[in-house]
């Protein structure tokens, strides 16, 4: 028994190791721009699911470089990336910013694609990313106590001016809990049902049928967020913020 | 099959068309000058313009070679010229790749073709075969010979289905070009073949061809067996590092009717990547491997000081021109503002991927007169010569009129340093995961801490419930307090009986009654007499027999605690009896 524990330790250990060993081969080659070395060894940490945020943030930052000089069909890539990067870490800064910048660039390259209807995502779904799912946990969790805490106390409470204050105080704590708590809801809703993605390659065409002779619809460039609604025979089905649907070949589009 | 029966129904369509014969017969051989690892592709035409077929087709002696595949391919047409007519033609194309037998002066013989009585000849076509292999043939690279496999082995030809990668070297200088075709082989039915492209971390890779509607099919003998043939994808990939690398075999799934779908995947390719030679000259961009000019102008030649002038540079060659950085100029007395994006147009049509770039700087002199623009220039190498060059543009010159030192600086800009947006740095070392922070609100423990404070809340709002519902005084708990009572009294009255003291056991009976008949009527009755004890029960709607035999009982307690002598265990046992049946009474009785 104890044989078989010190073996899964170093086992462990090993694996700590080499995927360390990767992390900074992938970093050597950023340093010495490689980009496309570092680009395969951050999607081999990736894919072998030792993906913490900063292994997306890196990521995010070797397709932007490697795009910065000419590469095609990264910058949208480099948005993938970051936007992963912060649906695992909400609060990662760094992503934010940079995710900022290569959205600069997408707009100086291709312009901005602007949707007739919708200017940005909908209501509901801004309203759900507002703050990081675990905030609005957390928010939810101490509303919750603070509420139940004050209705306990006020049971023994006399009347008095102590009382009133209370009452009205946990009059307007109700009222949070019930706004964070839909919008905690709403978070977590979205977060199992709405598949959201970006547009990867530079441009893609928006078509009509889940076929090349499709009829064409507008044009979207690197970088874009829309929403996964169907996979279907290398085709993905997407929705953009201003409901309009269509089919997109499904190497041009990367779920978040 | 469908091009013979269109072929046949076009010669029917046009027999009542007389039109005399047009005939061009002509072959090809590429290359002209090769090696014994060469291979040579040769191309006979014949093209027969009016309603007539060849009687008689003779290929070229092509004894010299060894024959490594051949294809076949005929395709009629109908055309009206300017005048309305119609034009009736057929092409019909032969090729043959072969690898020569021996080095020397080998000769692809003529071709003969007989067309409505007439003989057509093509003239004998003679080609250089060096004995050294990977010997320089014009326009390759000395150091790559083409590459192993560049025709299906026969062993493959047992097969209904398979694909074939291509590639036209397998040595090559790091960032060159290798154009690799991937080739699909059927000779079976099918419905559909949906691609799997590889991913190609090694190689910076240009698509030149990508199948995306129908195959465009071509006949091919493998063996003995025909196959049709059709490319798949055809991509430029240039090598990112040096060493051994290996281009990853190419899937697709072939769907049948009926069947399931049918996974293939091509033979992977070993590459030998030469790492470029040292001594690369200062500003050498890995990326501009290939044959490269540039071109540059500026927008004014003279210009007030103050002013600035625009610099546009044009990188136009072979190679992967996407791949190159945007190049960073130094000028003596002009401050340059680097592009921050380039307009660019790439060409796929020829064998070697190239097209050019337009970048324009904006170029701010900084000392009045004339100041030189350049020479700009470009380090690139060139794997055909494997060596550095440098593509240089025409010097420019502009004459600043003014000194642009001497000009009052605009308040503020003094010093100052605009620095556009740009990247943070990527992270050193990997951290963890989302904390446990992150993690808790998935876990069950959230919902266990959020339902805490409200169970917590219902726990106080029952005991509070609980509490209130115990201080209650209710008939329920009344006779449930006077059933204990006298459950208690009887108790006590059990144990006069075992110790033989009627008296007191007479007085426990008597108190049992009245309190059981006070709790029932909600009256005292301890002060009353039979007589008026009696009516009140009555009065209350207890039955006769019972009110008779609580009266009765009274009376025998009160006889039994006076005279206890007369009363044994035997006369309390039944009293005892007697009076639980009573208790029972009284409670069964109806209330008023």
């Amino acid at each position: 028994m104890r044989t078989s524990l010190v073996a899964l330790a170093l086992l462990l250990a090993g694996g700590g190791a080499r995927a360390a060993g990767t992390f900074a081969d992938a970093q050597r080659a950023y340093v010495e721009r490689d980009y496309d070395a570092a680009i395969a060894r951050y999607e081999a940490l990736a894919a072998a699911g030792q993906a913490p945020a900063d292994v997306y943030y890196n990521l995010g930052n070797a397709y932007f470089r490697s795009a910065q000089a000419g590469a095609p069909g990264r910058l949208g890539r480099a948005v993938a990336a970051y936007e992963r990067a912060l649906s695992l870490d909400p609060g990662m800064d760094d992503a934010r910013y940079n995710l900022g910048v290569a959205r600069e660039l997408v707009a100086g390259r291709y312009g901005e694609d602007k949707l007739k209807g919708a200017e940005r995502d909908p209501v509901w779904m801004r309203v759900a990313h507002w703050l990081p799912t675990a905030t609005l946990a957390w928010g939810f969790l101490l509303l919750d106590a603070l509420f139940f805490a004050a209705l306990i106390v006020l049971r023994f409470l006399p009347s008095g001016f102590l009382r009133t204050g209370l009452v009205v105080a946990n009059v307007f704590c109700g009222l949070a809990l019930v706004v964070v708590g839909a919008i905690y809801g709403l978070s977590e809703w979205t977060a199992a049902n709405v598949e959201m993605g970006v547009v990867v390659a530079d441009e893609v065409v928006l078509r009509e049928t889940p076929d090349d002779r499709g009829r064409e619809g507008p044009k979207l460039h690197a970088g874009h967020r829309a929403r996964l609604v169907a996979d279907e025979r290398g085709w993905t089905r997407i929705r953009l913020a201003n409901d309009m649907e269509g089919w997109v070949r499904k190497d041009a589009f990367d779920k978040i | 099959m469908r091009r013979r029966l269109a072929l046949v129904l076009l010669l029917a369509a046009g027999a009542a068309t007389a039109a005399g014969a047009r005939v061009e017969i002509n072959v090809t051989v590429a290359p002209a000058t090769g090696s014994m690892d060469s291979v040579f592709d040769v191309v006979l035409e014949l093209n027969v313009h009016g309603m007539v077929t060849p009687d008689r087709v003779t290929p070229p002696d092509m004894t010299d070679f060894e024959v490594l595949s051949r294809m076949e391919k005929t395709e009629p047409r109908i055309s009206f010229d300017s005048r309305g007519r119609q034009e009736v033609a057929v092409n019909l194309e032969w090729r043959w790749r072969l690898r020569p037998r021996h080095p020397g002066k080998l000769t692809v013989g003529e071709a003969r073709a007989s067309v409505d009585g007439a003989e057509y000849r093509t003239k004998p076509v003679v080609v250089d075969v060096l004995a050294a292999p990977g010997a320089a043939a014009p326009g390759t690279t000395p150091s790559a010979p083409p590459a192993a496999g560049t025709t299906p082995p026969p062993e493959l030809g047992r097969r209904p289905f398979f694909l074939y990668a291509v590639a036209d070297r397998a040595k090559v200088y790091q960032g060159d070009q290798i154009t690799v075709t991937w080739l699909f082989y059927a000779r079976d039915t099918f419905n559909r073949i949906e691609p799997r492209p590889p991913r190609l971390d090694a190689f910076w890779s240009e698509t030149l061809y990508e199948a995306t509607g129908p195959l465009k099919f071509q006949q091919e003998t493998i063996g003995n067996q025909e196959y049709i043939v059709a490319p798949v994808a055809k991509k430029a990939l240039f090598p990112t590092r040096s060493g051994k690398l290996v281009i990853p075999s190419y899937g697709a799934d072939v769907h049948s009717f009926l069947e399931a779908p049918q996974r293939l995947a091509s033979q992977e390719i070993a590459v030998d990547v030469q790492p470029l030679p040292p001594g690369a000259p200062r500003g050498f961009d890995p990326g501009a491997v290939g044959r490269f000019e540039v071109e540059a102008s500026i927008d004014r030649t003279t210009l007030p000081a103050g002013e600035p002038l625009t610099l546009d540079v044009v990188v136009h060659g072979t190679g992967a021109i996407r791949r190159m950085q945007i190049p960073a100029l130094r000028i003596d007395g002009i401050e340059v503002t680097p592009p921050h994006d380039f307009d660019e147009r790439v060409d796929r049509t020829g064998e070697k991927i190239g097209g050019e770039r337009k970048y324009r700087y904006l170029l701010a002199p900084r000392r009045g007169g004339s100041l030189a623009v350049g020479p700009i220039e470009i380090p690139y190498f060139d794997p055909d010569k494997g060596a550095y060059e440098t593509a240089r543009a025409a010097q420019l010159s502009v004459t600043v009129v003014g000194d642009p030192s001497a000009l009052p600086r605009p308040a503020g800009a003094a010093g100052e340093n605009v620095i556009a947006r740009d990247l943070r740095p990527p992270h050193e070392e990997p951290g963890a995961s989302a904390g446990a922070a992150e993690r808790f609100h998935r876990s069950r423990g959230f919902a266990v801490a959020l339902g805490a404070p409200a169970g917590l809340y219902v726990l106080v709002l029952a005991g509070d419930w609980l509490r209130r519902r115990l201080r209650r005084e209710t008939p329920r708990a009344r006779w449930r307090r006077a059933r204990g009572r006298a459950r208690k009294r009887l108790r006590a009255a059990e144990v006069h009986i075992r110790w033989n003291r009627p008296a007191p056991f007479f007085g426990e009976i008597a108190r049992v009654l009245t309190e059981h008949i006070e709790e029932r009527v909600g009256e005292p009755v301890a002060a009353l007499t039979r007589d008026q004890l009696r009516d009140l029960l009555s009065a209350r709607g207890f039955p006769e027999p019972t009110v008779k035999g609580l009266v009765t009982e009274l009376e025998t307690c009160d006889f039994a605690r006076f005279a206890p002598a007369a009363s044994g265990p035997g006369e309390m046992r039944s009293a005892l009896r007697r009076t639980k049946s009573l208790l029972g009474a009284i409670e069964q009785g109806r209330p008023s």
